[in-house]
């Protein structure tokens, strides 16, 4: 990332970053989510709009987060 | 011909416009999974800010990465990765904030701020803000409206410039300028009636 970060040198919204941590969990739900997401893209051969938004609320209210 | 280990290791150095074209090319999730690598903290310390526990905050950033997987066919690559990134951070935490904000009312109208920050001397409230204590801090952000708490997140805890600003929130140079000018007011007039 190019950004001058000289000016927030250990400033207070630096210091918030770093007190939270994802888990690693969140990466493997994540990329199971997505490649969920891949092939249901590749299964309906298009990536219009209404198609991206209704895999979206499919794979967001399924709620799995397991592998397929 | 590479060893995994070889291989593993150019990925890494690829910039996030290849990672992208990797990504939507055939759903390579050793790309994506780069790109959550690099820019999974920062949005998962957005989301902390915007919800009230870890587990929220995990859902939120799961959604985010999803949609930005969705509308990867979409990035024009014009901008950078990130500031699209932070784009759909924004519109996503800020939605989130709208649905929460009809469940829950607030200690502090934002009204109520922005009278007493009229009222308020314009003393230099970027140096008030930097100098805030890191539990003031958070206090200071559950009080401000979505969109301040998303400038200040993106202009002090990430150092995004004024021209990054622009991309992230589509909005012209002044009004970015006004923007944090009125949210760091804001913040400044919530911490001195919390603590003052």
């Amino acid at each position: 990332m190019n950004t001058d970060k000289s000016h927030i040198h250990q400033n207070p919204f630096q210091q918030l970053a770093r007190e939270h941590i994802p888990p690693p969990k969140l990466k493997h739900k994540i990329l199971t989510s997505t490649k969920l997401a891949y092939f249901m893209l590749a299964t309906v051969d298009l990536f219009s709009v209404k198609a991206t938004d209704t895999i979206f609320e499919l794979i967001k209210n399924s709620g799995s987060d397991s592998d397929f | 011909m590479n060893s995994p280990a070889t291989m593993a290791k150019q990925l890494k150095e690829l910039s996030d416009a290849k990672l992208v074209q990797l990504s939507i090319g055939n759903g390579d999730q050793k790309a994506f999974g780069l790109l959550y690598d690099r820019y999974g903290d920062r949005v998962f310390n957005k989301c902390i800010a915007f919800t009230k526990s870890e587990l929220d905050a995990e859902d939120l950033a799961h959604d985010i990465f999803l949609k930005v997987f969705l509308k990867l066919s979409t990035f024009n690559q014009k901008s950078s990765f990130y500031t699209w990134l932070y784009a759909i951070t924004y519109n996503t935490c800020v939605d989130y904030a709208r649905k929460q904000s009809n469940k829950n009312s607030q200690s502090i109208s934002f009204e109520e701020i922005d009278q007493k920050r009229i009222k308020a001397y314009h003393s230099n409230s970027e140096q008030h803000l930097l100098k805030m204590k890191v539990d003031q801090l958070k206090q200071v952000l559950t009080q401000l409206p979505p969109q301040d708490k998303m400038i200040l997140l993106m202009k002090y805890q990430e150092g995004l410039s004024i021209v990054e600003l622009q991309e992230v929130f589509n909005i012209g140079k002044s009004a970015v300028k006004m923007r944090l000018l009125r949210a760091r007011e804001r913040a400044v007039t919530v911490h001195k009636e919390l603590f003052n």
